[in-house]
């Protein structure tokens, strides 16, 4: 899927684009699990230019996150604004995740 | 003053923008409304607007809302005829514009119209895909046909005025149905909303939430006692969908537990992926911290997506769903509690005397086997089976045999569950166990058909188990005279086919009788 991943304080950011939904969910999960790849790992997922996501790619964040928490990595989201947040609350999931206001937030909080 | 008033108008783009801007999540549909002809009236620079829509499947449109100045102006009141009023003296009367009017070729495009408010613009709304959906007029105007400085300002705004109209119009119809679907959510729940009207409900608002959204398909899923998810109801989705999803806690489509918040996501993509699944939006339907089901839409084309509007409509009938599912659920428990109390006490007055001991139990297991064997449907043969458990609390009412307990007995029995969720036939049976086929039995003398299928069932039942229960004065009958005596009775007391199923039962021995009635108890025959 559409991405590119930058590199600020030691937090691996990885900027998403377009709609994350069932077509995409295999294809995050592979990229997460490749970014999540040890203790050390500490990672950022930027959704700012993320126009949509559903309950697979939630399940794939969530899996993300406890995949993180098992291996004492650290996960983190960001930038979720309109729909994405809307769908978050909506399934109550924003309680379960790390979420962040903007990138700058969240590489504060993981790289601290 | 057109040319004047043009120069001063707000570029396009602001006007635009203000149409979609009335499209907000936190505007009514007539303040969209508004918004439509305020900017008709910046367009036409005139002071009186009006939106004329199209009804489906008629050459008609009507007056949908007007926006012009009040009737106390008396720039408008001038326009009007003079008329004279009862009293001698004289008004100005205020003319009004048609409330319908006849489509016309013409109405496609920009025109000058004659109507009781004055000439007017007439402006053709066309949604995206070619169709006319409304009129836009205002005025007064003096000209015979629409300037051409009138017209390229409106072409600029036509489009986002079509989607504003035609947007707050189907918000509008799915308001108006959500209200008259909570309507009947609320109807049936006070009256006598049986599970089955549940069932139907949530199936009509998933319907709705799919029209609002334009989403193809969805599903609702209801946590049931000791169970997982089950689907209650489906659109849209693969044929066996219902029967083969697995929506197990622990290993299904969905990660779900009250102890995370009841936060619901999909754990299976791999399974909604075989499905042909392109997104699946699921919410969580809870209650004061308890998961009652699920909520969910799916799309099998891409570039169906959801939108901000959509999880709006979807957030209002998720809220619409799990209060109906919660109230049938309250009312379903309270039922369950409330009629095991009545069998309660209809038990209690079967303990009363020795040779009655039981005699609700039996009644009610063999109302049900005659129920089915005369071809009741599950339902009713249900239905038959409560009525037996509580066919006699009536006469806990009234003193023991006396006069009014016997007759008035099956009508307060009714009345303790008439009342409840519950089929009619529950009621209607302990009401009309005591009717007789050809109207001589009583409280109310009904007859055939008058007489509700479970009381035909429930009267056979009550007649077999009093006589094959043997009591002070007389031993208990055996079943080939308790059939003999049903075919003598048939077509006056009982129902003929009823009768027969009965008859046919007991020759196979197969109705739980009293003990004493079995047939190789012959000698005890009076």
């Amino acid at each position: 899927m559409d991405h590119e991943i930058t590199e600020q304080n030691g937090v691996r950011v990885v900027h998403l684009h377009g709609p994350i939904d069932v077509s995409k969910a295999m294809e995050l999960r592979d990229l997460l699990g490749t970014q999540i790849d040890s203790a050390a790992a500490r990672v950022l997922l930027d959704l700012s230019q993320v126009t949509l996501i559903d309950s697979s790619g939630i399940g794939i964040l969530v899996t993300a996150h406890r995949r993180a928490d098992g291996q004492g990595a650290r996960f983190g989201l960001a930038g979720a604004t309109g729909t994405v947040a809307r769908v978050f609350e909506m399934t109550r999931t924003n309680k379960l995740l790390s979420l962040y206001e903007s990138v700058e937030e969240g590489v504060a909080a993981l790289s601290g | 003053m057109i040319a004047r008033f043009r120069r001063e108008a707000p570029p396009a783009a602001d006007l635009s923008g203000r149409l979609l801007g009335a499209l907000s999540a936190a505007g009514d549909y007539r303040g969209r409304l508004d918004a439509v002809l305020d900017v008709l009236k910046i367009v036409g620079g005139r002071p009186d607007a009006y939106l004329y829509v199209a009804e489906p499947g008629r050459r008609r449109f009507h007056l949908e809302h007007t926006r012009a100045r009040p009737a106390a102006d008396p720039t408008r009141a001038a326009a009007g005829p003079l008329q004279t009023t009862l009293e001698g003296g004289a008004e100005w009367s205020v003319p009004t514009p048609p409330f319908e009017i006849n489509r016309l070729d013409e109405d496609a495009e920009p025109r000058v119209v004659t109507s009781p408010v004055g000439q007017l613009y007439s402006l053709p709304v066309v949604a995206g895909d070619g169709e006319l959906i409304a009129l836009v007029r205002t005025g007064p105007v003096a000209e015979e046909s629409v300037p051409r400085g009138v017209v390229a300002a409106y072409d600029e705004i036509a489009a986002p005025l079509a989607v504003v109209i035609a947007t707050a119009r189907r918000e509008e119809e799915l308001r108006q149905k959500l209200a008259s679907a909570t309507a009947q959510v609320e109807a049936s729940r006070k009256l006598a909303g049986s599970a089955v009207d549940v069932e139907r409900l949530v199936a009509l608002l998933l319907d709705l939430a799919l029209a609002g959204t334009r989403t193809e398909a969805g599903f609702v899923a209801v946590r049931s006692e000791g169970k997982g998810l089950e689907v209650r109801t489906a659109t849209g989705m693969p044929e066996d969908f219902a029967d083969t999803v697995d929506l197990s806690p622990d290993t299904g489509l969905f990660d779900w537990s009250a102890a995370e918040g009841g936060a619901l996501f999909l754990r299976d993509f791999e399974a909604a992926e075989r499905l042909g699944i392109r997104s699946l939006l699921a919410v969580p339907l809870m209650e004061e911290g308890d998961p009652l089901g699920v909520f969910a839409l799916v799309t099998f084309t891409e570039g169906a997506d959801f939108d901000e509007n959509d999880l709006s409509l979807l957030e209002a009938f998720t809220e619409q769903i799990r209060l109906m599912l919660y109230n049938a659920q309250l009312f379903g428990s309270f039922t369950e509690r409330y009629l095991t109390t009545v069998e309660g006490l209809a038990s209690a007055l079967d303990a009363r005397r020795p040779d009655t001991v039981g005699h609700h139990h039996a009644v009610s297991a063999i109302g049900e086997a005659i129920a089915r064997e005369a071809g009741l449907d599950e339902a009713e043969a249900e239905a038959v089976r409560v009525a037996g458990l509580i066919h006699d609390v009536g006469l806990a009412g009234s003193a023991e045999g006396s006069w009014e307990s016997d007759v008035e007995h099956p009508t307060i029995g009714a009345s303790l569950v008439a009342h409840l969720p519950l089929h009619p036939g529950v009621s209607g049976a302990v009401a009309t166990h005591h009717e007789w086929f050809d109207g001589w039995g009583f409280p109310a003398g009904l007859k055939g058909d008058e007489i509700p299928a479970t009381g035909r069932a429930l009267a056979v039942a009550e007649f077999l188990v009093e006589l094959a229960t043997p009591d002070e004065v007389r031993p208990g009958w055996p079943a080939d005279k308790l059939a003999s005596e049903l075919v003598q009775r048939s077509g006056s007391q009982f129902d003929p086919p009823v009768a027969e199923a009965a008859a046919r039962l007991l020759a196979q021995d197969a109705l739980p009788l009293p003990a004493a009635a079995s047939s190789n108890q012959e000698n005890q025959e009076p």
